[in-house]
């Protein structure tokens, strides 16, 4: 008796398995719809990896039920959507697909069952391109608050995976006492040509600059000398153990009723380099009438690139008329420099050049371009702009960029074929990590939302992304090594340059050594 | 000896029955009647999203599901009452869960009541703390937790031999990820319960619990989300921090410990039930008179929930009951009286000696509030900006999530607006709130229309753009350049409320022309204490103002001078004076940033 029985289950599960995967076939009869089908998040004529996880999407209007049909060649993928619309594609055919599609196109055809009766929607293509992504993209999951910092931290995504996996979140920190809120974690990065060397911030009490280096991890006190401020924005040299860091007082001001809540600034600001195998700081720009920020190397570690305004801070001032220019600078070896080279004077165009990014391959240049200030994520007229180093030239990236909402904190990959940028055009208010194809001609792409397996992921998250960062090789510190390194005493960095900053006399123009006052 | 019949009023005593009506009449009472506006506001400093993410992150931690359950229980405090009947029962429960595992006569004493009125006694001593970095749903999470415990600890007792030590450690070890340090509690519970029968079982029971306890919450701490150590060690009881909450809600897990300890009782007879009836009303009556009754906590409370539901005639009559204002009460009233156009008449009539909030977490309290006040004043950036500082340190929300809907909505920033109430529509209680509200969207007129309240607010903005960092409502104001008639006005009467006539003089030049003819009381007021002050008589014939009203001034700063160096002397005997702007400015002290700050 007991037998039948379970021999009934099984044939029930079966039944069940079977008309499931039936289920994924095509409509018989249906009429045509001469739209596109309406998708959400919006991956249609994309030019995508052809190593990205599934990029999974809903049917974002009203109906009971979709099917896709993705082709390849004689590749096919179809995919049958419950009640929600939501259309995952299993990994393993997936990846097929795009094996069968490298260089070529994916055609979407969509089904939509809508009271019992079948659509088909105008089909779409998605084209694959043959240049793969970096495996590893590092950002920071943050509160879009002010003040305080709330739960934050450090996470690796996983772009072929579709996996997410904290590195380090300021609620694993251990160490007691403190107010967890405040605890803030930031910039972190990586060298280019070895990505097994990073290093992050954890500020507050017991932080530091945490950095990993030839497969130690060690915590370092970067203010030394007599630096007014933290080093904060950091640039990894590509090969040799240099961090470039600007060294900034950044301050915040609230708008009363403007669509911009905030205006983030720097009062004042240097630039700065670490030497990691001596531990020694040395000034690279040290000016009171200038205020340098963003470094960024160029892709051979010839030159530095970085933004700097002469119009500097004042309390009597409006922080809205500090307009900013790229410039670039020599690195001669060592701890010596050679004089500024303007890149791009944004300030006579009544604009704000910041953070530059220079493509691995040398031959572009994206920064983000604003009505003002050095920081870009709160301001909404942030925009992408590429210069084509080879002459120069500067134009918007209008392929990218969102008519009303920030579109920042961008990045390349090693083979200087994609860009990832962190966009507010979802809510004003939410950023999200956008993926683009640059061509030899430097010509973005449409851009796409970073993959998640569900696609209301993002509806659901309420967490801002930012400081985006491709990287070749994951994170392996442990979150353990992280906490234990965080109980040790940290490493002072010692300092290799005058202990008083020049102060251009106004009316003679001679530097007079003077103290910096903070 | 024949042995006397007991009398009805001596058999209702005796029976098991009346003391646990007693009990759970008392607790229904306390949560449901006394706390009801605390019961609320736990259900809205509470978040339970209906979500994969959600599911996800509050799982990282180490009572996740616990955490998870709660969180969902807390939800439908939003209707105290039935709120307050479910906690009762649920505290019954683990009084009756209690008695079994003591086993014996235990049921007969008072003893085992323990466990459930330290958790009531937890549950209503939360006051001010929550508004701090807290779980509210905690309230809930002990009395679960305690129960799950219980019934846990019920199941392991009745072995005792190794390999079930062995098992029910593997067990525990399992359940630590679902319900953090309620899995090894019921470990040690049930280890006391052996300790008269087999001690050494006991003691290998006991020693297990509390080593996989100090193990696992140090081994997880580096993929499970964690405070501080503490924290790891205690989850889900709240962080040490919170002093006498911890004290108590330890207590209520040591209780079930030492409870079996003591027990099982043989010799409980009938007599001792009355005196055992007689000890838990004494108990009771211990826990109320114990537990969080600042009558400034509660009706703030309540004027925050009316103030949610634009109930301003309401909020006035709660503001004005309370005997000694504080800063926050006096503030709503503020509100109320602006939102139904009696500011300028009303705004001195309660004024008295303001009671600050004695909370030793002042930032965070203070933080409670600010919003409510930045957005009815008609600083949407400003409210919303402090929102998010509230979201970012006191931990996420349903009524921040509310009011950030709001803020958008009125703002017409449709995006954000859709986000929010998106993420309303997967709560239990706010979706169909939310499904309203999203009509709204991109139909602002409409709102304004169904909530006149959202309209005064989208009125009353200043177009002019100003910047400031951290500054009160006052310097905020006083940065405008440009302000409208309405808006000089509240600015002035914003001067008089901090005290600062210095401000208002300087204020009053650039709106003196709108009073040449006519000018409110207060006005006419200030402007003769500052003449008397000043010694500038001229001053009260620039402009009109009243004899009775120069009467009134120096009437009342002749008899002041009789109660010099006495002001609570002088506030009482002066009460004829109450509602004028003298006597506001003699004996209302005004909380002031700057003095707080140092």
């Amino acid at each position: 008796m007991r037998r039948r029985r379970t021999l009934l289950y099984i044939i029930a599960i079966g039944a069940t398995l079977l008309f499931n995967s039936c289920s994924n076939s095509l409509p018989g009869q249906y009429v045509e719809n001469s739209k596109e089908a309406p998708i959400y998040p919006d991956y249609s004529h994309l030019v995508i990896p052809a190593n990205i996880a599934p990029l999974n999407f809903r049917l974002d209007e009203a109906a009971d039920k979709v099917v896709a049909r993705l082709t390849a060649g004689e590749e096919e993928l179809i995919v049958t959507s419950g009640k929600d619309l939501e259309l995952s594609f299993p990994a393993k055919q997936w990846k097929r697909l795009l094996e069968k599609a490298n260089g070529r196109g994916i055609t979407y055809d969509l089904y939509a069952e809508k009271g019992g009766k079948w659509e088909h929607y105008k089909p779409f293509t998605n084209n694959v391109s043959t240049d793969s992504i970096d495996p590893y993209l590092t950002y920071r999951l943050i509160e879009p608050s002010y003040m305080g910092s709330g739960e934050m931290g450090i996470y690796q995504f996983n772009l072929e995976e579709g996996e997410e996996e904290a590195i380090f979140t300021n609620h694993h920190d251990h160490i007691k006492g403190n107010n967890q809120q405040q605890k803030c974690m930031n910039c972190h990065t990586a060298q280019r040509n070895h990505p097994e060397n990073k290093m992050f911030y954890y500020r507050g009490p017991n932080g530091g600059l945490l950095l990993t280096y030839n497969g130690e991890i060690r915590k370092i006190n970067t203010r030394c000398g007599d630096m007014a401020n933290p080093t904060i924005y950091p640039a990894w040299h590509p090969s040799k153990p240099l961090i470039a860091f600007s060294s900034n007082k950044v301050l915040q001001r609230f708008c009363s009723n403007d669509n911009c809540k905030i205006d983030v600034f720097d009062d004042n600001s240097d630039l700065v380099l670490y030497d990691i195998e001596k531990n020694e700081i040395s000034p690279i720009r040290k000016t009171p009438e200038q205020q340098e920020s963003n470094p960024c190397w160029s892709s051979n570690g010839e030159y530095l690139y970085f933004n700097s305004t002469d119009s500097c801070y004042q309390k009597s001032m409006n922080p809205r008329n500090l307009l900013y220019n790229i410039y670039r600078v020599r690195y001669k070896g060592a701890t010596e420099w050679g004089e500024n080279e303007m890149v791009y004077e944004a300030a006579k165009e009544r604009r704000s050049a910041t953070y530059p990014k220079a493509s691995p391959d040398g031959k572009f240049l994206l920064i983000t371009v604003s009505s003002f200030g050095p920081s870009t994520q709160t301001n909404k007229s942030a925009d992408l702009y590429m210069i084509d180093l080879n002459g120069n030239k500067v134009r918007s990236l209008d392929e990218v960029n969102s008519a009303t909402e920030s579109d920042s904190y961008h990045d390349w990959t090693s083979n200087s074929r994609w860009i990832v940028f962190c966009s507010r055009r979802e809510d004003g208010n939410y950023a999200l990590p956008y993926f683009s194809h640059i061509s030899d001609d430097g010509k973005a792409s449409k851009p796409f939302v970073l993959p998640r397996n569900d696609s209301r992921y993002h509806e659901k998250l309420i967490k801002n992304y930012n400081v985006t960062e491709f990287s070749k090789a994951p994170v392996t510190t442990s979150v353990h090594n992280i906490q234990a390194t965080l109980e040790r005493a940290e490493i002072q960095a010692t300092y290799n340059g005058p202990t008083v900053r020049g102060v251009t006399d106004g009316q003679t123009g001679a530097t007079n050594p003077t103290k910096r006052t903070e | 000896m024949e042995q006397q019949k007991p009398t009805i009023l001596k058999k209702a005593i005796n029976t098991e029955w009346a003391s646990t009506a007693l009990f759970s009449v008392f607790a229904l009472l306390l949560l449901g009647g006394y706390n009801y506006e605390y019961l609320y506001k736990v259900q809205n400093c509470n978040l339970f999203l209906a979500n994969s993410v959600f599911f996800n992150e509050t799982m990282q931690h180490s009572s996740g599901l616990l955490r998870y359950i709660s969180r969902y229980l807390a939800q439908y405090l939003y209707y105290p009452w039935l709120g307050a009947l479910f906690m009762s029962l649920g505290l019954v429960g683990i009084k009756k869960l209690t008695d079994r595992l003591v086993g014996g006569n235990s049921q007969l004493t008072v003893l085992n009541y323990l466990p459930a009125l330290l958790c009531l006694f937890a549950q209503t001593s939360v006051g001010y703390t929550l508004f701090c970095n807290f779980e509210s749903a905690y309230v809930v999470e002990l009395e679960l937790g305690l129960a799950i415990s219980l019934l846990l600890a019920n199941g392991i007792k009745q072995k005792s031999g190794y390999g079930w030590i062995a098992f029910s450690a593997l067990l525990c070890t399992i359940l630590y990820f679902a319900i953090g340090l309620f899995a090894h509690l019921a470990l040690l519970a049930a280890s006391a319960t052996w300790f008269h029968s087999n001690r050494r079982a006991s003691v290998a029971g006991a020693g297990t619990a509390l080593v996989l306890q100090a193990l696992l919450s140090h081994l997880t701490g580096s993929y499970l989300l964690n405070e501080a150590y503490s924290y790891a060690f205690f989850s889900p009881l709240p962080d040490s921090a919170y002093g006498n909450l911890f004290t108590i809600s330890l207590l209520a897990l040591a209780s079930i410990v030492l409870l079996p300890l003591a027990g099982p009782y043989t010799n409980v007879d009938i007599r001792h039930r009355a005196y055992n009836t007689i000890l838990l009303a004494a108990g009771l009556v211990g826990v109320f008179l114990l537990s969080n009754r600042d009558t400034n906590f509660r009706t703030e409370l309540r004027l925050q929930h009316l103030t949610e539901e634009h109930k301003w005639e309401e909020v006035i009559e709660a503001a004005n009951a309370l005997e000694t204002p504080t800063n926050i009460s006096d503030s709503y009233r503020f509100l109320a009286l602006h939102q139904t156009n009696r500011l300028w008449d009303e705004a001195f009539k309660h004024s008295g000696r303001l009671d600050t909030i004695k909370s030793p977490y002042q930032d965070i309290t203070d933080l409670a509030f600010t919003p409510d006040l930045y957005f009815y004043c008609s600083l949407v950036n400003k409210a919303y900006r402090w929102e998010m500082e509230k979201w970012v340190t006191t931990g996420r929300n349903v009524e921040l999530l509310k009011q950030f809907a709001v803020y958008a909505l009125v703002r017409d920033e449709q995006p954000l607006a859709r986000r929010y109430t998106t993420l309303l529509k997967q709560t239990s209680i706010y979706d169909s709130w939310a499904a309203r509200m999203e009509k709204y969207i991109g139909n602002r007129d409409q709102l304004f229309a169904d909530f006149p309240s959202y309209k005064r607010v989208y009125d009353g903005q200043i177009k002019e753009n100003v910047y400031t960092e951290n500054c009160n409502l006052q310097t905020s104001y006083a940065k405008y350049r440009h302000p409208d008639k309405e808006q000089m006005r509240l600015r002035l009467l914003l001067d008089l409320y901090y005290l600062n006539l210095k401000q208002f003089m300087a204020d009053f030049r650039y709106a003196c022309d709108d009073y040449s003819q006519q000018m409110p009381v207060y006005m006419q007021e200030a402007l003769t204490i500052y003449a008397m002050q000043n010694k500038q008589p001229q001053l009260v014939k620039m402009f009109p103002v009243s004899r009775p009203v120069i009467e009134l001034c120096n009437n009342f700063f002749h008899e002041l001078r009789l109660y010099q160096g006495m002001p609570e002397e002088g506030a009482k005997q002066l009460l004829k004076y109450k509602g004028t702007l003298c006597y506001h400015f003699a004996f209302c002290n005004i909380y002031d940033y700057k003095d707080k700050r140092k």
